[in-house]
Formats: C-alpha cells, sequence, structure tokens
C-alpha cells in the first residue's frame, strides 16, 4: 500500500501530469468564480479528451478541476452576493457583510486557507477511509438521511436572527416552494400548472441567486455607494484573513470532518454541505453576535467543508460505482470511458489511480490556494468601484448564470420571482436564509419520508439506533440555543440573515 | 485616359462584384460536390440531465458516429431535461430545424409515457424519422437478505420482496412489477430513489431486496456484486429478435430472459394479459436508446445518418470500444426496422396498457 502511495506521488510529480493537473486547476478556478457555470460545466468539457489519455492522466485533469470550483466560487459570494456555484450559498452570510466593512481581503485570505486546509483534511479522510469504506457508507440508511433533513430544519433557528417565528415561516415556505414539480414516487404533477418547466421542480441557482443576489444589488443602486463603505487595504487584509483560519484550526478540521462525512453520504448532495458546516459554526462558537455582520468564522467553517466533501463524495463513486452528486455521476462516467470499474478493485488492481486520485487532491487544493491568493488582492478593490459602474455588470451576471441552469425563459421568471419576493422580505425585517434553507432541505426530507415508510412498511425505522442519536443531538443542540439565549444572550443577526435595522 | 472620380468608383463596383458572383459560383459548386453534412455541426439533443445512462450512451455513441457520416460532420451533445422527455420531444417535434442537424435520442421510458399520454407527451412518433435504435433490456436481481441460491428459491419469497424503484412509470418499476405479477409473488414496490445507483445502494443497505438496472450498466456494476455475492441476478427482460421471439441481450448472454425462467419455474410457456404488457415493454427495450430526427428532415440526409449508424456498429473497433466503455457489445437497429418495433408497441390492446399505469 506504501508502494502504491509513492508510486502516484511520482507519477504527478512527472511534467505532463503536472502540466494537466495545473491546466485543470485553471479552468476549475475559472468555471468556478463564473456564476452559472461550475465542475458539472468544466467536466463535460474536457471529457471529449479524456478518451486519448491514460487512466493516471485523465484523473489529474478531472480531479483538479472540480477540487478547487469550490475555493473560487467563493469571490462572487463575497463580493456581490451571487454564490459561483451551489456550495458557495452559505458564504455569503458572513462573507459578503465582510466585503461591506471593507474587509474582503481578509475574507479572501480566510477563504482560500481554509479550502486548502479543508481540501487537504478531505484528501486524507478518503487515504484513512479506504480500509472502511463500506461500513461507512452502508450505515447510513434512509431514516437517517431523513433525520439529517430534520436536524437541518432545526437550524433555521440559527439562521432567523431576532425573528425565529418568521424564521420558521420562511423555512416553511421555501419547503413549500421545493415541493413544486413532479412528485417521483405517485407520478403526480404538483403545482405545474401545465408548464413542462416546472416538472423538474424550482432551479435551485437562479432561486438562490434571487434570494441573495437582487436584494443586495437593488440596495446597493438605491444608496449609489461602493460595496464597501470604509476602504482599506486588501493585500494587507488577505494576511490577517490566513491568520484568522489557523487561529481557528479546530473549527476548521470540525468543519472539514462534517464535510467529509456528509460527501460520503450519498443522498444530501453539495447543496446541503456549506449550510450544514455554517450552522454548526454558530452553534459552536461565541461570542455569537457579531455572526451575519461579517464573522471571519462564518466564512472558514463553510468553505473548509465545501472542499472537505470532495474527497468525502469520492468515496462512495470510487468503492460502490454510486455517485452522490451529478458531478459525481460524469466522472463515474469518465471511469467507465477509462476502463476502470468502481469497486472492490480499485483498492487493488487499480490502486495506484485511486492514490493518484489523492494526491491530485492534495495538490490541486494547494496550487488552487497559491493561484488565486495573489489573484484576489486585486479583485477585492473591486468592493470600492462605484456601483454605478458595477451594478450592469453584477445585473448581467445573475441573469445570465440563471438562464444558464436550463436555459429556459423559467429561469430568469424564478430569478426575478424570488429576487422581488426577497426583497420585500428585506425591507420587512424577515431572515431570508431559512428560506433558501427550505427550498434546499424540502426535497430530502419529502423523499426520504416516503422511502422509510414504504420500505420500512410503517413508522418501526424511527427507533433505529442512527435515528434516534440524530434526534438526541439536534434536540440538545437546540435545547442549548435557548438555554443560552435565556441567560441574556442574543442570537446572531446580520445585514443578510436580519432585517433593515443594522445594513 | 482620364477617368473620373465616379467612373473610377463604378469600375471597383464592378470588379468586386464580378469577384463576389464568381466566389458565390465557386461556393456553390462546391458545395455541390461536397456532402452536405461536410463543415456542419449536428446537435443531439438528450432529454435529461448530464450523466445518466441516456446521455452516457448519446455522449459515447456519437464520437464514433460522426466519423461514419459523409462529410465529417462535428457533433454537439446538448441536455434538455423536462418533463420525462416531453420538452426535448415536443421541441423536435414542432420546434426543431428540419434541416437534418438537430437530433434527439430517446430513452425507454419516453415510448412508455407517449403511449400513457403523460401530460405534455403530445407529439407524434409516427410523423419523424427514427434512426437507429441501440437495444437494451432490463436486469432484475435480489439482494442478500432474500437467500436465493437458486431460481426456485425464488417461490418461497412472496410477501417478502420490497422492490426500490426510481419512479411509478419507469420502465424497470413497471417490468418488474409485471414480473411478480406473472409469477404470483407478492411484493411492495418503493418509489423515490434518484436513480438505480442509489435503489442499488439501498439493496446493499438491507433497505430493500430487489431491484433492477440495463444492459448498458450490467458488465460494469451489477455482475461485479454477483461475483462477490452480493447480489443474486434473476433475470433480464430479453429483446424481440427478428423473428419477433425473446432473446438474451447480446452484452448479457449467459443471463436467462424471463421467458426462460418462467419456463423454468412452471414448465411452460408464459400467456395472458401480464406477458402480453411485459412483451410491450420487452418491444420498447429492443427499441432501447433510439435516435430521432424531426419530421420533414430531407430523405438523403437521413439515408446518410442511418448509413453511417450502420457503419459504425459494424466496425470492430466501436465494438471494442463498446465492450471498454459500455461493458459489452452495441449492436444496433437502423431506420424502419426499429419503427416496426414501435408500431407494435403503439397498437396494445387497451386492457394490456391499463397494466401500466
Amino acid at each position: 500500500m506504501l508502494e502504491s502511495l509513492l508510486t502516484a506521488l511520482g507519477v504527478i510529480f512527472s511534467p505532463y501530469h503536472l502540466l494537466l493537473l495545473f491546466l485543470g486547476v485553471l479552468l476549475g478556478i475559472l468555471l468556478g468564480a463564473v456564476p452559472g457555470l461550475g465542475g458539472i460545466v468544466g467536466l463535460t468539457i474536457v471529457l471529449p479528451f479524456v478518451f486519448e489519455m491514460s487512466p493516471s492522466e485523465a484523473m489529474v485533469l478531472l480531479v483538479g478541476l472540480v477540487a478547487v470550483v469550490t475555493s473560487s466560487d467563493s469571490i462572487p459570494a463575497v463580493l456581490f452576493a451571487v454564490p459561483g456555484t451551489a456550495a458557495a450559498q452559505a458564504t455569503i452570510m458572513d462573507g459578503h457583510p465582510m466585503a461591506k466593512k471593507g474587509e474582503a481581503g481578509r475574507a479572501f485570505g480566510a477563504i482560500y486557507s481554509a479550502s486548502m486546509m479543508g481540501g487537504v483534511f478531505g484528501a486524507l479522510a478518503l487515504l484513512l477511509a479506504i480500509p472502511i469504506m463500506r461500513p461507512l457508507v452502508l450505515s447510513v440508511g434512509s431514516p437517517e438521511l431523513f433525520m439529517l433533513g430534520i436536524v437541518g430544519i432545526s437550524m433555521v433557528g440559527v439562521l432567523s436572527g431576532r425573528a425565529p417565528l418568521q424564521g420558521l415561516i420562511a423555512g416553511m415556505a421555501g419547503v413549500l416552494a421545493s415541493m413544486v414539480g413532479m412528485d417521483p414516487q405517485t407520478g403526480v404533477l404538483r403545482w405545474t400548472f401545465g408548464a413542462l418547466y416546472l416538472w423538474e421542480g424550482l432551479p435551485l441557482v437562479p432561486a438562490v441567486m434571487g434570494v441573495f443576489g437582487i436584494p443586495e444589488i437593488v440596495e446597493m443602486v438605491i444608496r449609489r455607494r461602493s460595496i464597501a463603505d470604509v476602504p482599506r487595504h486588501a493585500i494587507k487584509g488577505i494576511l490577517v484573513g490566513i491568520g484568522d483560519t489557523f487561529r481557528h484550526w479546530f473549527l476548521v478540521l470540525r468543519c472539514s470532518v462534517l464535510g467529509t462525512w456528509i460527501g460520503l453520504i450519498p443522498g444530501l448532495g453539495s447543496d446541503v454541505v456549506d449550510w450544514f458546516a455554517y450552522g454548526h459554526t454558530v452553534q459552536s462558537s461565541r461570542p455569537r453576535e457579531s455572526f451575519g455582520k461579517g464573522d471571519v468564522r462564518g466564512v472558514i467553517g463553510p468553505e473548509s467543508a465545501a472542499n472537505a466533501k470532495l474527497g468525502g463524495s469520492l468515496i462512495p463513486t470510487i468503492a460502490f460505482g454510486i455517485p452522490g452528486s451529478l458531478q459525481m455521476i460524469i466522472l463515474l462516467g469518465a471511469f467507465m470511458i477509462l476502463g476502470l470499474r468502481p469497486g472492490p478493485e480499485m483498492l487493488t488492481d487499480n490502486l495506484d489511480v485511486t492514490f493518484t486520485i489523492v494526491w491530485s487532491l492534495v495538490l490541486a487544493n494547494v496550487f488552487g490556494t497559491l493561484i488565486l491568493l495573489p489573484l484576489t488582492g486585486q479583485l477585492a478593490k473591486l468592493a470600492l468601484v462605484r456601483i454605478q459602474v458595477l451594478a450592469p455588470v453584477i445585473i448581467s451576471i445573475l441573469f445570465l448564470a440563471s438562464f444558464l441552469t436550463t436555459r429556459d425563459y423559467g429561469d430568469l421568471i424564478v430569478l426575478i420571482g424570488f429576487g422581488l419576493f426577497a426583497w420585500v422580505m428585506k425591507l420587512a425585517g424577515w431572515p431570508r436564509p431559512p428560506l433558501v434553507l427550505g427550498l434546499v432541505l424540502g426535497p430530502i426530507i419529502g423523499k426520504y419520508l416516503f422511502i422509510s415508510t414504504h420500505a420500512y412498511n410503517g413508522f418501526g425505522w424511527l427507533a433505529r439506533p442512527g435515528v434516534i442519536l440524530l434526534f438526541l443531538a439536534m434536540v440538545a443542540s437546540v435545547a442549548f440555543g435557548l438555554v443560552r439565549e435565556r441567560r441574556g444572550e442574543t442570537a446572531p443577526e446580520g445585514s443578510v440573515a436580519g432585517g433593515p435595522h443594522e445594513a | 485616359m482620364h477617368f473620373t472620380v465616379v467612373q473610377k468608383r463604378l469600375a471597383w463596383a464592378v470588379v468586386l462584384g464580378g469577384l463576389l458572383v464568381l466566389t458565390t459560383l465557386a461556393g456553390s459548386a462546391s458545395a455541390a460536390d461536397k456532402p452536405f453534412y461536410s463543415g456542419k455541426t449536428i446537435r443531439v439533443i438528450v432529454p435529461f440531465s448530464p450523466g445518466g445512462g441516456t446521455d452516457n450512451y448519446a455522449r459515447f455513441a456519437s464520437r464514433h458516429w460522426v466519423k461514419y457520416i459523409p462529410g465529417n460532420p462535428k457533433i454537439l451533445v446538448q441536455n434538455m431535461p423536462g418533463g420525462g422527455g416531453a420538452l426535448t420531444f415536443g421541441y423536435l417535434y414542432s420546434k426543431a430545424s428540419r434541416d437534418g442537424l438537430t437530433l434527439g435520442v430517446a430513452s425507454e421510458g419516453i415510448p412508455v409515457r407517449r403511449l400513457l399520454r403523460r401530460p405534455g407527451h403530445t407529439y407524434k412518433f409516427t410523423e419523424m424519422s427514427l434512426i437507429a435504435s441501440a437495444p437494451s433490456s432490463t436486469t432484475h436481481f435480489a439482494g442478500k437478505s432474500l437467500d436465493i441460491k437458486e431460481l426456485k428459491d425464488l417461490k418461497k419469497t412472496s410477501g417478502k420482496i420490497v422492490a426500490g424503484d426510481t419512479q411509478k412509470g419507469s420502465t424497470v418499476a413497471i417490468v418488474s412489477g409485471l414480473i411478480f405479477e406473472l409469477l404470483g409473488l407478492e411484493y411492495r414496490q418503493v418509489y423515490g430513489y434518484s436513480s438505480y445507483g442509489e435503489a442499488r445502494l439501498a439493496l446493499l443497505k438491507g433497505e430493500v431486496n430487489m431491484t433492477g438496472g440495463d444492459a448498458f450498466n450490467y458488465a460494469l456494476v451489477v455482475k461485479p456484486l454477483e461475483e462477490k455475492g452480493e447480489v443474486t441476478i434473476l433475470f433480464q427482460s430479453g429483446l424481440l429478435d427478428s423473428k419477433g421471439n425473446v432473446a438474451r441481450h447480446p452484452a448479457m448472454p449467459h443471463l436467462r430472459t424471463v421467458r426462460e425462467g418462467f419456463v423454468e419455474l412452471f414448465g411452460k410457456e408464459p400467456s395472458g394479459t401480464v406477458w402480453e404488457a411485459i412483451k410491450g415493454i420487452i418491444a420498447v427495450n429492443t427499441l432501447g436508446k433510439s435516435v430521432w430526427a424531426p419530421p420533414g428532415v430531407p430523405e438523403a440526409r437521413i439515408r446518410d445518418l442511418e448509413d453511417g449508424f450502420r457503419k459504425m456498429v459494424a466496425d470492430p473497433a466501436f465494438q471494442a470500444d463498446a465492450v471498454k466503455v459500455m461493458g459489452g457489445k452495441n449492436d444496433a437497429v437502423i431506420g424502419k426496422d426499429a419503427q416496426a418495433a414501435l408500431k407494435q408497441f403503439f397498437g396494445l390492446p387497451e386492457d394490456v396498457v391499463k397494466l401500466y399505469r
């Protein structure tokens, strides 16, 4: 095993492999930073070239590409409150307020160093998990997945700031909106109004862009100011941010574990990982008042989890040939093209390839951060540009990125609809994150509740140890929060999470 | 000799105009010599998100196909998910250009949804051109907990069967339900898994004890599980051969068909409405992944595309790659022959069709 590990290291350090990795990383950074594009687009672009490659060459390119997408997707999230991919939703929560405070540089420093550490940790987790992949993946059934969805919903409290009731209502509105589309269990069309577009449900990316991006840009344009209220030195901020990450190393570690674990469960998907990490960060940190107002911990947590997730999600793909996300489905397609069969063979005959993947993950994350750090010193200055100049660009990005989702006019309607709704919410002081959380978790809860009751024929599954454990953990964390609140500590709220009073 | 400015300009205009006419003529002359598809790009629309079986097949086949179409065009695979294929086929039927540069790929489920007149499925297959189809066949396998050593053990599992499926109306779900009916087994179907991959994982977890797949992933992901003793593969639905008999899929020559399984268990040939309904799905499986052109595409272009497909599947290099990528040989039924299977399917009597609902 050690020998293959070193062989793989030797392979990846050959000039050609390094070049491919570098190309993959560059493409990944570019696609992550542009909202609406992402790892899936990148994989479909490079897939035709994979046919002519050896397995190790292909893996270096593909893994390099997907590994860094979740690093650079925070650039538009921090600067414009527009997530580069679905994995950067929670980064907006504190990243954008940081940019408003003139701390965009600090945010980027923290994000890239946290991403790198998370990514490397995910690779290590992949390495360590190789011998115990099977029980790890098989231990989580549909009832546990349902319970995880419920745990996620309980985070509404954390995300609602001073308005828990409004938060709950917004969360339920999100769950309700997520029910649009064809119900896979019965084939019934729910709230589709005869529109084929709605069969697949409301698309997440335009909705999230509407909820976060539109109200921010509208407000900035009305006020006619640059994104940052106070100009500061971007470059210096980056070093401060890196220091922040190292100071909160234990948070990075915890969120990396969380990210890896969510990644290795097929069924949860990449949309939820950053919200879970954000929820955990807020729940486990104190003081909590500064969350939502530009607390650096609020970007460190989600970003380390987002990059750690890839290592985790490779586990079921490699070990069972069961992909946990769309990206992994395409990666699995590449496996087939290369003649690699997922399964135990990947740990015996093709162990070299598996280790090449591990090393690619590590190197890609390091490369990605080394490329991004000097770049974003300049990008952070965008926060100082007059909004009259920036707004047309941001608005075009919002519309183009939304339209790329399915290339249907419906995407634009979803963007504008959610945008208007969210703007009104913001004016009225209602928290918006629970709306997105409901939209993300709604399908998971509905799906696994249905499967659990049917597969276990009733509600006996509620007595499964995993279900009870998750339930107790949830109750404990909610109760803990309530007790602390009664003691007089205020819950977090901020310019994204909370009402109009603080902006 | 002196020319006025106007005269000079006129002369230039004449020279330029002449050149223009000459180049256009030359262009059209060479266009007449060159095949239509030369220098063109064909758009192949996949009605699902990237990464599924239909998408994989489209991307795999089109990569080879271009080499055999006169003029060697480029192919661009695009995804247009929506309405379980209704969006793509509605677009192909009524909106897509009729020049042979826009094509679509159907999965097995789309003709079923058309037959059942699901909302949105209003296009007419009969007016469109079926260029070629790659036959598939569903597989059906059981998990460890059912403890099936040989086929006759299946009889003892009645009432214990919990089958995992993606959604009501998927071909695997329909045919496995019908198979249990045919064999007289009591069963429960759990819908909602996002793919048969996820259902397979649920089988390994013991959440369900029966699920299915198709010929395109059999060798790559299902057979290895059987070799490890994780699953027992019971049968394949099979496909219709040229005489209309149920036969084994070429990628799964060792796996018994449902018909063979029935004969083995009951010692007689299957018959009745349920069997007719299963045969209907087998007809759709025989169609498998099918490539369609919109109505009204010039006959010559359709023939170019058909010939290309025929040459492709005849090429050993393609078949070698098919074994590597899809895990088995990939035959194709071309043009009119393929359309015959579909006609049979759409002619099914109502008492058979209602079993699909």
